[in-house]
């Protein structure tokens, strides 16, 4: 009996903690790699910078203030959003109608269909972006064919520009997109469109108050996913952007690991997590504003 | 004056024969149902008549016009869908008035309307509300008024009652069945359930493997079914074999063992084969001690092999010979205590109470 009470004692411990004990590895995890760095990450942001790898601990909101006044800094910001928000724009625009066409089908061609979808994210993404090099490069499949058939005189340049970083960003974010419409979609069931017809809705207006309504959430909610992957995404505008037009992300690498300068690189990190939480924000009030949030 | 007219129709998918032959013809008011057990057709006939699928050979009339091949929007009926299908992104409201909304009714209208038929379901303060904050009950009213409220020429159930528990069930029985009276809004349900459509129903038509068995009132298919599937399937039926000993005109003599016949009435003897199945309701069979008949029936002698308490009635399980019988007691409670498992025990049944049918197909 009074040997085991210490074993009692830790059973009744975690017998009133329940909860507590099995969050604990997740919770201590959490801590220690992603708040603590993440704390001192913004303490840094507010660090003055000296000379290259020293910084004086003192209070400053100097970093934000260059930030985002600098008109260098604010054409970056710009070109970033502008970037994520075209990315935005085409998945929902393109993915949309794809997503429908893929949720209405049954059977085979639609688990083929979503086996295309899911197959390019099972490769690489730096394997994924030079790819692309070998289709939109000077001498790349892109050229080759448009000279062959005489649309173009001379090579065009793809590789390097905006037009590039927007497609490799597409690349990535579009599967995502697409699953993510498309499990809203077929959400959806299909008495409800049955007795919208019914009820003597035409095909069209059945589409549009039915379907298109309920899936406005999803929609929402693969807007975001797209806005604030492209936002932030780092590789893919490194490797196939121009040099002379940086994202945030590029310039964030630049100021830690070219520059040392750690509080400037700091700050402009929080800006664009900032940047993120809005949207995440104002996506989540637009639509606990209207119906479809239900 | 039909209301509904369907004629010779088929609905094959591929290889399968969902629908077949099937004519019927209901008069306007008429509250019609459709019975029989899952895949007989029954469901894909009414989504025939609402246009949510096509037939593949055969036609509908609705109020005379042929709408064989019409949309759904463009057909004067207005469905009832099984888990009542209520648009969940819109209010209750929203719901009720969608069908006027659709037929481009003014506002005004829709909205005096909506409250009209909210009232006559008992909605009146659910307005507001989203179908996810309702009731099995209250969704079930809310698919009701917002099938009624465009004035449909035919109202289409399918299953409307089957999400729902007993109570309830039995309560929204009545409330539809009086809904439809006083509408007078010609009326098909589809229900496996054949209490519900003994209870509620004008005509009943009965389906098995996509065709018609029998069509007629409760009281019709109930006492005189056409079919061994019809008695079997409407209320319950112990079936015995039999074999004829002789035709006497306007009845027959049946054999049901070696020393036990009966004299059972028929109309047409021309039709009887040697090996009969003789079926009888539970509650036309009578228990007794000693096998002495006190109505001028017949006496089978079996054993007692279950006494079952079912609230109003007791149901005794009685061998014979090779069958085992279900005998349906009303007499009370205390009519359990003088028998016991294993008894020796007496049926007496009533010759005029004797169904005979072949073994397979029409009764005679």
């Amino acid at each position: 009996m009074k040997k085991n009470s210490w074993l009692e004692k830790i059973h009744e411990i975690y017998r009133k903690n329940r909860f507590l004990m099995v969050f604990m590895p997740a919770i201590v995890l959490v801590t220690f790699f992603f708040f603590v760095p993440i704390l001192s990450l913004l303490r840094i942001s507010f660090f003055k910078y000296m000379e290259m790898g020293v910084f004086d601990s003192s209070f400053t909101l100097q970093n934000y203030i260059k930030f985002l006044t600098d008109p260098f800094y604010l054409q970056v910001i710009w070109y970033t959003v502008k970037i994520a928000l075209s990315v935005t724009l085409i998945c929902l625009l393109f993915g949309y109608p794809v997503a429908y066409y893929i949720s209405c089908m049954t059977g085979k061609w639609k688990m083929f269909l979503l086996l295309l979808l899911i197959i390019p994210l099972w490769t690489n993404l730096i394997v994924r972006i030079y790819g692309w090099f070998v289709i939109l490069g000077r001498q790349g499949l892109l050229n080759s064919v448009l000279l062959s058939m005489n649309f173009i005189e001379e090579p065009i340049s793809i590789v390097f520009t905006t037009t590039s970083v927007v497609i490799g960003l597409l690349d990535n974010v579009f599967p995502w997109i697409l699953l993510i419409m498309i499990s809203v979609m077929e959400g959806i069931e299909w008495p409800i469109i049955e007795a919208a017809r019914d009820l003597g809705a035409s095909r069209l207006k059945t589409f549009y108050e039915i379907t298109f309504k309920l899936s406005l959430p999803g929609v929402a909610v693969a807007g975001l996913f797209a806005f604030v992957w492209s936002v932030g995404e780092y590789a893919v505008p490194s490797l196939l952007g121009s040099s002379s037009q940086r994202t945030i992300s590029i310039e964030i690498a630049d100021q830690m690991l070219n520059m040392l300068n750690w509080p400037f690189g700091a700050s402009m990190a929080f800006v664009l997590f900032a940047i993120s939480v809005s949207v995440l924000l104002i996506n989540n009030w637009l639509s606990s504003r209207s119906n479809i949030a239900r | 004056m039909y209301d509904v007219e369907l004629k010779d129709l088929n609905k094959k998918y591929r290889s399968v024969t969902a629908v077949e032959n099937v004519s019927l013809d209901i008069k306007k008011g008429e509250f019609l149902f459709l019975l029989g057990p899952s895949g007989c057709g029954k469901t894909t006939t009414l989504r025939m008549i609402g246009g949510m699928e096509q037939p593949t050979t055969g036609t509908i009339r609705i109020q005379g016009e042929d709408v064989s091949h019409v949309p759904p929007e463009k057909r004067d009926t207005s469905t009832v869908f099984q888990n009542w299908a209520l648009f969940p992104h819109k209010t209750v409201s929203e719901n009720v008035g969608f069908g006027l909304t659709m037929r481009k009714v003014t506002k005004s209208v829709i909205k005096e309307e909506v409250a009209k038929y909210l009232e006559m379901m008992g909605l009146d303060e659910f307005g507001d509300r989203f179908p996810n904050q309702l009731s099995g009950g209250q969704k079930q009213r809310v698919a009701l008024a917002r099938a009624l409220i465009v004035k449909p020429a035919v109202l289409l159930l399918d299953e409307p009652l089957s999400a729902l528990d007993l109570k309830l069930r039995q309560q929204m029985r009545f409330e539809i069945k009086r809904i439809q009276k006083r509408l007078k809004v010609t009326t098909i349900f589809v229900t496996h359930d054949q209490t519900e459509a003994l209870a509620m129903a004008d005509r009943i038509v009965i389906m098995n493997n996509g065709r018609i068995e029998q069509i007629g009132s409760p009281t019709d298919v109930y006492f005189n079914p056409k079919t061994k599937f019809v008695s079997d399937f409407i209320g319950e039926m112990n079936f015995l074999p039999g074999k004829l000993i002789t035709k006497n005109g306007e009845s027959a003599t049946i054999a049901l063992s070696k020393n036990c016949q009966v004299n059972v009435p028929c109309a047409d003897t021309s039709q009887l084969t040697d090996n009969l199945v003789v079926g009888i309701r539970p509650e036309k069979l009578f228990v007794k001690r000693e096998p002495i008949p006190t109505n001028g029936g017949v006496m089978l002698e079996g054993h007692m092999e279950e006494i079952t308490f079912l609230g109003q009635l007791l149901r005794f399980h009685i061998t014979f010979g090779e069958s085992m019988m279900i005998v349906d007691d009303f007499g009370g409670v205390n009519r359990a205590l003088r028998y016991q498992k294993a008894d020796k025990v007496y049926m007496e049944i009533n010759p005029k109470d004797c169904l005979l049918m072949p073994e397979h197909g029409e009764t005679l």
